[in-house]
């Protein structure tokens, strides 16, 4: 749970394994927001769920891993070889078919797994696939381990790539905008705040990995400064442009079933310049930090005295 | 005798409701919904996330 922001609100975050149960939680109205794969999102309103995408989780922070030791070296190269992807809905796999389609290959030229993400480095490491394509921190943990090489990093194949999406339930929006604006708010300062410096990136690894995805902190500081510009956190605003492509190419390889407008299922309302937001940065910057860093020994210590 | 079947039905309704409440739609919803009820602001959002990229 995660207390922030100059008011009283509160932030809980909670996590989901499966696509089937976001959904459920959605409409069961026990989860406020979300961040999804943009192309999950549209499907959702294409599902007649009330929901709207507020705003962008990061841009970029993909990569396509092949093995270390690998004799692919160019796109071309993964014809006929098996490459995972996180799911269908990721644009993860409309990347993939963007790529073989400006690479003149066949929609099928490239065999296609759907893998859950921790199992990505796993599977290029015992050889059941040849390469695979996901966001950090599994692309970085093969390079980090000595067991794979980063073909394409997204951002130099698809600028300014999208991946997750921050969706907000339609409801929450019509009768609660000052939280949701409150949520936006923190997630774009909090965006700034990691890409002004190095400095800020490796206290959020450290927060992050205590508090939140119990990653091993060095994995986290590999993948916020390897290089810095890995991952984005800012141009957050979701643009009508970055949307339509992935809503025409969702539509173009069957992903999504039928397109529909920008308008529908977006909500860019809170977007504010970041010199309008009045928002205590202060609170976020130093929170924790050395709370978070103690929590990171204790569970080193924990891990090492188990072992 | 009386009072004492009354005050064990009203025990066991309350024990009842409270478990519905608990079980069934959560403190949290619950006060969501008196908040709305009273007309008073949303102070807590409950954010999910699905780590699968």
């Amino acid at each position: 749970m995660t207390k922030h922001g100059e008011g009283d609100s509160t932030f809980e975050s909670r996590k989901f394994t499966d696509w089937a149960t976001v959904k459920e939680a959605l409409i069961g109205e026990r989860i406020d927001a979300v961040f999804i794969l943009a192309p999950m999102a549209m499907q959702l309103r294409i599902d007649g769920v009330g929901v709207k995408v507020v705003y962008l989780g990061h841009r970029d922070g993909t990569a396509i891993v092949v093995g270390k030791d690998s004799d692919i070296r160019d796109f071309a190269d993964l014809e006929g070889k098996r490459c995972a992807i996180p799911s269908r809905y990721a644009n993860q796999n409309l990347l993939m078919h963007k790529m073989m389609k400006e690479w003149g290959m066949a929609p099928d030229s490239i065999d296609l797994i759907e893998l859950p993400p921790p199992e990505h480095p796993t599977a290029l490491e015992n050889g059941s696939i040849d390469a695979y394509i996901v966001g950090e921190p599994f692309a970085a943990l093969s390079e980090l381990n000595g067991t794979g090489r980063v073909l394409y990093q997204t951002k130099d194949i698809w600028e300014d790539f999208i991946s997750c999406v921050l969706v907000v339930r339609e409801d929450v929006i019509d009768d609660d905008r000052e939280i949701v604006q409150e949520l936006v708010d923190g997630i774009a300062k909090s965006g700034k705040w990691l890409d002004d410096g190095l400095q800020n990136r490796m206290e959020a690894a450290e927060i992050a990995a205590a508090n939140y995805y119990f990653q091993d902190p060095e994995l986290l500081r590999y993948v916020l400064s390897k290089p810095v510009d890995r991952v984005k956190y800012t141009q957050l605003a979701p643009l009508k442009d970055d949307f339509d492509e992935i809503m025409e190419l969702g539509y173009e390889i069957g992903v999504l079933p039928k397109r529909i407008a920008f308008e529908e299922y977006v909500d860019d309302s809170f977007v504010k310049p970041l010199s309008e937001i009045d928002w205590n940065m202060e609170h976020l910057a130093g929170a924790d930090v050395e709370a978070a860093k103690l929590a990171v020994e204790a569970i080193r210590k924990e891990a090492g005295e188990s072992q | 005798m009386k009072r004492s079947i009354l005050i064990s039905a009203m025990l066991w309704l309350l024990l009842i409701s409270a478990s519905h409440l608990y079980l069934n739609v959560g403190w949290d919803n619950f006060r969501e919904s008196v908040h709305q009820i009273l007309g008073k602001k949303r102070d807590k959002m409950i954010v999910g996330f699905l780590p699968v990229t």
